[in-house]
């Protein structure tokens, strides 16, 4: 599902190069959910976002999906995530000027599906939000906001969801509870989850965890396998 | 369900969204809808007007004319029987004359001398006019007034002779009455009749003067009004069909509107490409504020495509909402330009002689407004390619969006046909569209190096302020920092300064051509009307003035081009240049040598005793336009006698500003000598000795016309002034567009403004000492702006007076420092306001949300 081989990342700054990634092995099978964890800088929001193709991996493969994204171009990756990648901000990245409803329907109208909005309605009800479908994000708080972007993320119904520290700006009990909806919609779609994290405990859910360090990945041996090892390995 | 968002569901998804987006509100828009509606307002206001005049025109052709038909020639009346038998019964026709004259005071002075005074002199047969109104104070019938030798005279004769209504003054060897005032008249487009105040009178009046002596330049229209339902083209081609040679030339309605135009496009194209500035101007500010908006939108637009949207979509999505937005502000224009042209009803009747009515049009606020949406989207093309091309990573580092991405080829392909575009539309928008074309060229250059200079001022003073004191470097280093605003500020400013510039500097090189050049090159004075046996007596006159010296003297005779080579003048085909020698009776002469300062570019001069059949000298250019050469023939209506002559000779194109006697058309003599005409005198004369040597020639050649050179250089600087002013007040509007770009880059700098003053607090400076940096910054933007706007208004005045206009430079040096001075007092100003408010802000929270 997600295969990363030797994954590097590269990039310059006011202080010049620097290596943010330095060879990632990764494989996360399809369906699994799987977290990482580590201290901050140690480049787990950028492995997100060289899987989602917001980043341009420096060396390696990134094959997503069956996907190699490096072979794709900026009008191929928007086109790739349609559907089948959602991310979950940790800073919510809700349109200030759409409302819940219109936010969470733009994945399904950016699809071209006549039922966006019917669509955007029923998965905000989902999420608890059938009431605050006409509110603007500035009109929300964080919690009620991360859950609009928790349906907008799944209402596309994608193969894999990237969640980058999504309780990362609420408090406690509003993070378990997005925590709670993620887990239980996730499973209930059989939707592949790779969860950055600096809760333990949210870790712990998943079915496996990995910890980042330094841009080098440490994983479970049998996720740590590179793509081609696994491949030559009998079924 | 029934929220706005199920009314957009079923647009397609970049309106949809676009729509959506605007709902926020067009706050983030103040800046464009101004600019665009400002100089929408002003291309519109403009073309209204136009649109109006000719309106007006057209709907009052036939009194403007004074007929359905006018019939027009030199030297004697046109009767009813000459205009031939297709004239239908139930026709009225009337004559008039038009003519130079004189008019004379009687002595009322306390030495009992009287003033002369150079007329339009117009007569008039009973009843006057055949259609429209005439308008006399105190309100006579035209009957009453001109009835036992009564006169009514424009209102400026008055105070130049020292007289009032009822009073008597002298018309060539007669008294008249001035009985009342002319306020207004219908025929104004037959044509400047005379220099001077207009007086009219009856026929009858003017022969009794005695001024109506053979040769003498009068021009006589007969003016024929149809009966009700006569198809007057048909009537018109039926008396040029049985008239053939006839000595009269026959104009139409359909000759005026042309007529009006000639005058009224060049105005107005010069007027649109004055508003066209503003319009550019406002560009600036209008890339400004489209920037602004989506810098602030970055997240959103980071986000869409994290969501899939690809960069088209994007882009479309935003390029949409500016068009939107554009409209929005076309329509505001639009609105705007209604009213201002609404207002022109209240300008004075001599700045505008039409009732205009309502003056709305669809067309031209179309046009207007077609124009300022396509440069609202030129000057936003680069903001939203760079969101375009904004990439996702944006969301996660700031820094990923300020980096450059999708490279310039599409940029400067997209700029390219933008230019293009709005190129075009510049030009189908001005009256005359070589006039918008070649602005719109002027305008690419002048931007191009307004952009250039700004640039190099402002690193030139970056590097300056770098090495002098604190308050300096404090206030002239944010001019040239990263991501500073001054830029935009300086092109925009002074384009606005640049085009106040060129308005002016060209006025002054005219006025300087008018006072100054003119009069030391040209005659004082020029005679018309001297019959050939007054020539004694008019020396005699000159001989008592011993400073005063003979210039030039030509016998001259009035005529008309009737054909070329043969073929009638009206299907021979002429050049439009030299259409002008062929609209009217032209002066013609005859001499035996060759004149001077005009060498031949073709053929032979004749013989000096040559006494053969007619030859004649043509200027080249005519003669180009003619498609004539040596050896070809031209045909003349001589007084109702055609002459062929053959074309001998081309001269060199006769450079007018010499104010010499010249003729386009030169005889041989021999046979013009012998038909009834006059003479013509040019006399130099000291400026204090001229009053003196008219009012003695008046006395004793009452016939004789004077036309004083400086006379005609105050008419003509009248009618420039008018003109001059009319671009000006449409100048001034550039300057508007431009203190609004000054606006949108101070409120797009407020944030970094408003920290770094939070940050100059906590390191000790006082609210004064902020306030004198702010000041210190903005004065140096609007010197900065008027040195580069005066030098490109500089050159384009140079180059627009000498290779154009073919005449010395002269700008007055008070005028710049008036314009620099008040680019720095407004700068400063709007600067030193807009940061007020910043200074009372208190510092932590500023600090905190930074």
């Amino acid at each position: 599902m997600i295969n990363l081989v030797d994954l590097r990342l590269d990039l310059t700054g006011a202080a010049g190069r620097v290596s943010i990634l330095k060879g990632v092995d990764l494989q996360v099978p399809a369906g699994s959910a799987v977290s990482v964890v580590g201290p901050s800088g140690s480049g787990k929001s950028s492995l997100i976002a060289v899987i989602a193709g917001i980043e341009r991996p420096t060396g390696g493969k990134a094959i997503v999906d069956g996907v190699d994204i490096a072979t794709l171009d900026e009008d191929g990756l928007a086109r790739f995530r349609r559907g089948r990648l959602s991310i979950l901000f940790q800073s919510f990245h809700l349109i200030p000027t759409l409302s819940a409803l219109e936010n969470v329907a733009v994945p399904l109208e950016l699809m071209g599906r006549r039922d966006a909005l019917e669509r955007a309605e029923a998965a905000l009800a989902e999420v608890g939000l059938a009431h605050r479908i006409d509110h603007y994000p500035g009109q929300m708080s964080g919690g009620e906001q991360q859950r609009t972007a928790l349906a907008r993320a799944l209402v596309t119904e994608p193969t894999i969801l990237l969640a980058d520290e999504p309780t990362g700006n609420l408090d406690r009990a509003n993070g378990g509870h997005v925590m709670e909806l993620l887990f239980a919609l996730r499973r209930q779609r059989g939707t592949t989850l790779l969860l950055v994290t600096h809760d333990p405990e949210l870790a712990q859910a998943c079915d496996w965890t990995c910890r980042m360090e330094d841009g080098r990945l440490t994983a479970p041996p049998h996720l740590a396998a590179s793509a081609d090892q696994k491949l030559r390995q009998p079924a | 369900m029934s929220t706005p968002a199920t009314i957009t569901r079923r647009l397609p998804f970049a309106l949809s969204f676009a729509l959506r987006d605007l709902r926020g509100g067009l706050r983030s828009f103040w800046l464009l809808l101004l600019c665009l509606a400002l100089g929408v307002a002003a291309i519109g206001a403009v073309g209204l007007l136009s649109a109006a005049v000719d309106h007006a025109v057209e709907r009052d052709a036939r009194s403007l004319l004074g007929g359905d038909l006018v019939a027009e020639a030199s030297g004697e009346p046109i009767t009813v029987e000459e205009l031939g038998p297709a004239v239908p019964a139930g026709s009225t026709s009337r004559s008039t004359v038009r003519m130079s004259g004189l008019a004379m005071s009687e002595g009322r002075g306390e030495d009992g001398s009287s003033r002369s005074l150079a007329i339009a002199l117009k007569g008039v047969e009973q009843p006057w006019p055949l259609l429209g109104q005439v308008e006399l104070d105190p309100p006579l019938s035209v009957a009453e007034a001109l009835a036992d030798g009564g006169v009514v005279v424009e209102r400026t004769l008055l105070p130049r002779l020292g007289v009032e209504v009822g009073d008597r003054i002298r018309l060539g060897d007669g008294l008249v009455t001035i009985r009342a005032v002319l306020v207004s008249e219908p025929e104004r487009v037959q044509g400047i009749y005379g220099l001077g105040p207009r007086v009219v009178a009856s026929i009858d009046t003017i022969r009794e003067a005695g001024i109506l002596l053979p040769g003498a330049v009068t021009t006589w229209s007969r003016a024929i009004v149809l009966p009700d339902g006569t198809d007057v083209p048909a009537i018109q081609a039926a008396i040029r069909e049985t008239t053939p040679g006839a000595r009269f030339r026959l104009r139409g309605v359909e000759e005026i509107q042309p007529q009006v135009a000639r005058f009224t496009d060049r105005l107005a194209s010069y007027l649109t490409v004055a508003a066209l500035a503003a319009l550019l101007t406002g560009g600036i500010g209008i890339g400004l504020a489209v920037q602004g908006w989506l810098v602030q939108r970055r997240a959103g637009i980071a986000t869409l495509k994290a969501l899939g949207a690809t960069p088209g979509q994007v882009l479309l999505v935003y390029a949409l909402q500016v068009t939107l937005v554009a409209t929005l502000a076309a329509l505001l224009g639009a609105l705007g330009a209604y009213a201002l042209a609404s207002l022109s009803r209240l300008l004075p009747a001599e700045l505008i002689p039409f009732e205009l009515g309502d003056v709305f049009a669809a067309w031209p606020l179309l046009r207007a407004g077609l124009l300022g949406i396509a440069t609202a989207l030129l000057f936003a093309a680069v903001p939203l390619l760079d969101a375009r091309d904004l990439p996702v990573a944006a969301l996660l580092r700031p820094a990923a969006a300020e980096q450059r991405h999708g490279g310039w080829r599409p940029r400067l392909l997209v700029l390219g046909l933008g230019v293009l575009l709005v190129g075009g539309l510049a030009a189908l928008t001005t009256p005359r569209p070589e006039i918008g074309a070649s602005f719109a060229l002027a305008a690419l250059v002048a931007a191009g190096l307004l952009t250039l200079l700004g640039r190099a001022v402002l690193a030139l003073v970056g590097r300056i302020a770098r090495h002098g004191p604190l308050v300096l470097r404090l206030s002239l280093a944010r001019l040239n920092r990263p991501g500073s605003t001054a830029l935009p500020v300086v092109v925009a400013t002074g384009t606005a300064l640049s085009v106040l510039a060129t308005v002016l500097f060209v006025q002054q090189s005219l006025d300087a051509e008018l006072q100054n050049s003119l009069p030391e090159r040209a005659p004082s004075v020029v005679f018309i009307d001297i019959q050939p046996n007054q020539v004694e007596a008019f020396d005699q006159v000159l001989a008592r003035f011993p400073e005063a010296v003979l210039d030039q003297r030509a016998p001259v005779l009035r005529a008309r081009v009737s054909g070329i080579k043969g073929v009638p003048v009206e299907e021979a085909a002429i050049g439009e240049n030299v259409r002008w020698t062929v609209r009217r009776d032209r002066g013609l002469s005859w001499t035996a040598d060759p004149p001077r300062d005009e060498p031949l570019v073709a053929g032979s001069w004749w013989p000096e005793d040559y006494s053969g059949p007619p030859l004649v000298s043509v200027e080249d250019d005519v003669a180009e336009g003619y498609g004539v050469g040596v050896g070809d023939t031209l045909s003349f209506n001589v007084l109702g006698r055609t002459i062929e002559a053959t074309i001998v000779n081309l001269r060199r194109e006769i450079d007018w500003s010499r104010a010499r006697i010249d003729f386009v058309f030169l005889f041989s003599p021999g046979l013009l000598e012998q038909a009834p005409h006059t003479l013509v005198s040019t006399v130099r004369v000291p400026p204090e000795q001229e009053p003196a040597l008219l009012d003695a020639m008046a006395q004793a050649l009452p016939n004789v016309t004077p036309i004083s050179i400086s006379e005609v250089s105050r008419q003509i600087g009248m009618v420039l002034g008018r003109i001059g002013f009319a671009v000006q007040a449409v100048a001034s509007v550039t300057l508007g567009a431009g203190l609004l770009v000054l606006l949108g880059a101070l409120a797009a700098s407020r944030r970094q403004r408003r920290q770094q003053a939070a940050l100059m607090k906590v390191l000790g400076a006082t609210r004064a000492d902020l306030l004198r940096h702010f000041l210190i910054e903005h004065a140096a933007l609007g010197f900065l702006s008027a040195l580069v706007g005066l030098l490109v208004g500089g050159i384009a005045a140079y180059v627009l007076v000498g290779p154009f206009m073919n005449l010395s430079f002269a700008a007055e040096p008070g005028t710049a420092g008036l314009l620099a001075l008040a680019a720095v007092v407004l700068t400063g100003l709007v600067g030193a306001v807009s940061t007020w408010r910043l200074l009372a802000r208190p510092i932590a929270p500023v600090l905190r949300t930074s």
